[in-house]
């Protein structure tokens, strides 16, 4: 639960459950849940792995309260078990997707999801194509296409955890509208480097970092592209070169497998110092676009970045203990870094806890992160492959530690929802759609951004929409850092890292509210929910609201919220009619409240 | 109520004050009320006063916001950025000395320090004006360090630094937390600590609510033990709709789920999961707080032409708003003290500097000149002062259009209470590996950050004794032969 980031501040306090943990009263307690931990699963590989390891939760050691559970998993999940295991590996889900998850198991769901290929046909890239964007009219423009398409993938796109994936590579990786200025497409370029996170989730750790480093958003975000070799006092760009580092693979300090810092005589060991990050701007050098920026040609995009040598650093170079031959091209000796900084043994913890974070719970034990550095660092299979993300991603899912319903108690584990996740959670859960998906971007409207489908806009204002947006993260440090603690209450003296909350305040949580409650009843322009299948079930109020505590919730919504929910929604009966105007019918209004007020609850907050 | 935790603040502070005064428990004298003990500490807080940091994201490029100008600092200054390809002469990251075109002539200050004369970007002129007119000064590369350092012990390792030097998140958490490991993770800052000695004088609801108000997003610097940072918006609190049982108020227009949702977010049982927890503390504080505020401020229109529309206009705007409430007397809010947070990013300009430096220091200028005329429309421009801070300054070498991470960095502090139309600290030798340079023209701080943020404290009323609980490490700075930057008459 350290951050590695935060070396030098005291030991955080280890975490005394047999004090700490006070259930809540009104909750459901996991009794229920863990004595439907019925069979033992079969023994697979990643079983085994959970077999053998002891349980320790998110947030610290061992737990009286959980020991005594059995180690393997049911056969089947339960609903409740397939909701929570959705909102980690989705955005939540529809109920015939909870139930598909019971019906297949989770690690048979996982084999088909991490098995379908990437579909160019939904790209980003084609859908702008398809819509009209590929238009001068485009150019130089901030906004055009970039929410719309974004948005659609997010709510809509069937391969929930490629998309799921690449949305938290994007949280690592980051590239942001806001330093993409200098590409005269940049709208495109945005959702390009979305649709590379896409490709590239399901290979390896190394192609991966070998995608993004030559991509041209990132180039371009991160300044490699155009830095040239030194000339008299002129230096090559650091930019690349040092976040490359701190942020894509290796991170500040040397770090145990487990995650936790490294130390030399009590001192955290750094990683690298300013003269390597001087070494590897010489290396980076001399990269640029592989064709001009023509719109007959936007595929420049999507091609990696060119070098002709004429910038790049000449003769031999050095990295770290690395010699770089002068006969090296340029491709060799950035491929020689990268291999470098692929294989240094931070990136399985330093990546792998990050992953961790973004899918399952803000502050993994260290035990859990070193189950992933593991299979970070061999896939187990005969080919012992390193980095392999697929396994990386099944292994951070199918740990017990995300798995375990009883770990849902633990007053440290979990995941504050961001607002992202919390618009994605609802479209999904609801069937939002473009009710014109495929019309095209609509120039006769005379709007500087004119709307396409799927026109959600940008969402990042604080007080006016969600405070966040996809792609428009304030800089390359994200919305949030991993190791951020939150600054009040039992996270700050027990030094629970919680990124989310770093966008948590009084403006962002109003905001939202306003927000969800007029998207929930009206939509969002061409971006509608489709409510009706739960007409019939919204009869009975106990009915609807059990059935979106599960899909919202799994199961977490708290008995009293629930009996609120349900005696205030039974009161609602026949249509609402204003001026004449059919405003919900009975169904529709029960329907529009009990998620609303649900959505407002902390149990829906905090992901578990 | 904010969630039970006032009341045990209140108890836990009455009772550490009460140890501190010598008066044990229930023999305690019980008329003793905390305000009393408040005089009583060393915190001298009569009369309102606010301090406002502005933070540079980024990292600013100091050199190209405070240009070496004297003859021999322009052409040591030119060696190093008037470079690069010959094809691409535009965008070198250089400004003339003598370029007369209104948008490139530059505008020397008039106060030399030593030899050393330094001019403004024209996007700055209002700023410069103010430099003249005695409002602003400049504080001269000051960054993190961890003991006064010499290059000497720099070079010789002898000297301990501060850890993760240029990193962004890292240096800019260092900046705002005021400690020695306040790198990312930190959870307290010195403006909240310093908060929390006001507090002492000032326990009530509203002074832990509204001691620390922030315009653009969490900060560490302003989150104290007991002081809680309040978030504001560029047009103020943000209301939750739909709490309420007014005939006003509608949940989809139905009674029975406007009541429900209002007893769900007002009168929820406080959960015991820590993230929970957290998530209602906030809910709750965006509810309870909104109305107060909201009430007490005036519109916006209020100050008259003062202020520009640009992201960092905006935040100093609402915060002379905010001002304006605290400080007129019999104010409700009921604060002495105010530590105000504004930002603007964008500063981490590796690439494009002159296209992108100038439109950020134009929206600098505009804030910072807006907000002075809003605090003098108020009479309270010798109450109010205001100062930048940085991740870091950057390199002097250029990348060609850019420059890289430094460390050192020069910043402005500006309000009646400043003696300003000065240099404070000491001018740096412009060079690669120098005197003040550790590489790449990287500046060695020779102002601590602790020495500065002492300095604002000080002037704040912050006792010297209290100094070592807002800034645990100036102690390493208070050695013979130093002292505080001379920024405050006082």
């Amino acid at each position: 639960m350290q951050s590695p980031d935060a070396p030098t501040r005291p030991e955080p306090v280890a975490l005394d459950r047999q004090k700490s943990w006070t259930p809540n009263p009104d909750a459901q307690t996991p009794s229920a849940q863990v004595q439907t931990d019925r069979a033992p699963r079969p023994a697979t590989a990643t079983s085994s792995a959970l077999a053998g390891a002891a349980l320790a939760a998110c947030g610290g050691g061992g737990d009286g309260n959980t020991t005594n559970l059995p180690t393997a998993l049911p056969a089947k999940p339960t609903e409740t078990e397939a909701a929570r295991f959705l909102m980690q590996a989705s955005f939540g889900g529809t109920y015939a997707q909870v139930q598909e998850v019971v019906s297949k198991g989770f690690e048979a769901w996982l084999d088909v999801e991490l098995n379908k290929p990437w579909k160019e046909d939904n790209s980003n890239y084609n859908w702008f194509k398809d819509h009209g964007y590929f238009d001068a009219r485009t150019l130089n423009t901030q906004n055009m296409g970039v929410d719309n398409s974004l948005w659609r993938k997010l709510i809509t796109d069937p391969h929930v955890l490629r998309v799921r994936t690449a949305y938290a590579l994007s949280q690592i990786f980051v590239v942001a509208m806001n330093g993409l200025g200098a590409i005269i497409w940049r709208n495109l370029a945005a959702v390009c480097y979305m649709d590379l996170l896409e490709k590239n989730a399901f290979g390896t750790y190394e192609d991966l970092l070998k995608a993004i480093t030559l991509s041209p958003p990132m180039g371009t975000y991160l300044n490699m592209k155009g830095s040239r070799k030194a000339t008299g006092k002129s230096a090559p760009d650091e930019n690349y070169a040092r976040e490359v580092m701190q942020l894509f693979s290796i991170g500040l300090y040397k770090l145990n497998p487990d995650g936790t810092l490294a130390s030399s005589n009590k001192k955290p060991v750094e990683t690298y110092s300013q003269q390597n990050v001087t070494e590897l701007a010489c290396i980076f050098t001399g990269w640029r676009f592989s064709s001009n920026e023509d719109p007959s040609k936007l595929d420049y995009l999507n091609q990696p970045m060119a070098n002709d040598g004429k910038y790049f650093t000449p003769g031999e170079k050095q990295f770290f203990d690395q010699k770089v031959p002068s006969s090296a091209s340029p491709q060799e000796a950035l491929n020689q870094v990268l291999k470098y900084l692929a294989n240094h043994p931070n990136v399985g913890p330093f990546i792998g806890r990050q992953l961790i974070q973004r899918l399952v719970c803000s502050n993994p034990s260290p035990a859990y992160v070193a189950r992933i550095t593991k299979v970070f660092n061999n896939d187990g299979s005969s080919n012992k492959v390193r980095g392999n993300l697929k396994a990386v991603l099944k292994a951070i899912l199918m740990d017990e530690e995300a798995r375990k319903p009883a770990l849902t108690q633990l007053n440290a584990y979990g995941k504050l929802k961001e607002p992202i996740y919390r618009l994605a959670q609802w479209g999904r859960t609801f069937k939002a759609n473009s009710t014109n998906p495929d019309a095209q971007v609509d120039w006769t409207t005379g709007a500087t951004v004119p709307p396409g489908p799927w026109d959600m806009g940008d969402l990042s204002d604080d007080a006016k929409g969600l405070g966040q947006a996809p792609m428009r993260s304030p800089s390359v440090f994200n919305f949030y850092r991993p190791g951020y603690v939150p600054q009040q209450g039992a996270l700050a003296t027990n030094s629970v890292t919680a990124p989310e909350f770093q966008i948590c305040n009084e403006v962002t949580v109003a905001a939202y509210l306003n927000f969800m409650k007029v998207m929930i009843e009206q939509g969002r322009k061409d971006i509608q929910p489709d409510y009706s299948p739960d007409y019939e079930l919204a009869k009975d109020p106990t009915a609807l609201v059990n059935r979106y505590a599960l899909l919202l919730t799994a199961g977490a919504l708290s008995e009293t919220n629930k009996n609120i929910i349900i005696g205030a929604i039974a009161q609602v009966k026949g249509d609402r009619i204003s001026n004449n105007m059919l405003l919900g019918t009975e169904a529709q209004d029960r329907i529009r409240a009990t998620i609303l007020m649900i959505i407002a609850t902390p149990e829906y907050m905090i992901q578990k | 109520m904010h969630m039970n935790q006032l009341p045990n603040i209140r108890r836990r502070e009455f009772l550490r004050r009460s140890a501190a005064l010598g008066i044990t428990g229930a023999a305690g004298p019980l008329a003793l009320s905390l305000s009393a003990m408040g005089e009583a500490a060393a915190a001298d807080a009569t009369g309102y006063k606010a301090l406002v940091c502005i933070f540079l994201y980024g990292g600013n490029d100091h050199d190209n916001t405070f240009i070496p100008f004297d003859d021999a600092s322009h052409s040591n200054y030119e060696t190093f950025r008037n470079v690069g390809p010959e094809e691409e002469k535009a965008s070198r990251i250089y400004w003339e000395k003598t370029a007369t075109d209104s948008s490139k002539k530059l505008t020397p200050l008039s106060t030399l320090i030593d030899t050393r004369q330094y001019a403004v970007q024209p996007a700055m002129s209002n700023l410069a004006s103010l430099f003249e007119s005695g409002t602003l000064g400049v504080l001269l590369n000051v960054g993190p360090l961890a003991a006064p350092t010499t290059k000497q012990q720099y070079d010789a390792k002898t000297v301990a630094l501060p850890p993760k030097l240029f990193s962004h998140n890292d240096q800019f958490s260092l900046w705002q937390s005021g400690t020695l490991d306040g790198v990312e993770g930190s959870t307290k800052g010195w403006g909240g600590r310093m908060g929390d000695i006001f507090l002492r004088g000032n326990n009530t609801e509203n002074a832990a609510h509204f001691t620390a108000i922030n315009a653009s997003g969490n900060a560490v610097f302003m989150s104290g033990t007991n002081i809680l940072p309040y978030q504001v918006s560029t047009s103020g609190p943000v209301a939750i709709s739909s709490v309420g049982l007014g005939n006003n108020i509608s949940v989809y227009g139905r009674e029975s789920c406007k009541t429900a949702y209002y007893d769900l977010l007002k009168k929820a049982s406080i959960p015991s999961h820590w993230m929970e927890k957290e998530w209602m503390r906030v809910l709750k504080s965006s509810l309870d707080n909104q109305a107060i505020v909201t009430a007490g401020i005036n519109p916006e229109t209020s100050f008259g032409n003062a202020f520009k529309s640009d992201p960092l206009s905006d935040q100093l705007k609402i915060i002379a708003r905010l001002i304006e409430f605290a400080s007129k007397s019999g104010s409700t809010l009921g604060v002495k003290r105010q530590v105000f947070f504004a930002s603007l990013g964008g500063f981490d300009l590796h690439d494009n500097l002159m296209a992108n430096h100038s439109r950020l220091l134009q929206y600098v200028n505009d804030a910072m000149s807006g907000f002075y005329a809003a605090t003098k429309q108020l009479g309270v421009a010798d109450k109010v002062t205001t100062f930048t801070a940085s991740d870091f300054g950057r390199t002097l070498s250029s990348n060609g259009d850019g420059s890289d991470h430094g460390w050192g960095s020069h910043h402005m502090v500006m309000g009646d209470a400043v003696v300003g139309k000065k240099f404070w600290g000491a001018a740096p030798t412009l060079a690669d590996n120098g005197p003040d340079t550790v590489g790449q023209g990287r500046l060695l701080p020779s102002t601590s950050v602790d020495e500065f943020a002492a300095a604002l404290a000080r002037w704040m009323g912050v006792g010297e004794s209290d100094l070592a609980t807002v800034l645990p490490n100036y102690k390493a700075f208070q050695v013979p032969g130093r002292t505080l930057p001379k920024i405050f008459g006082v």
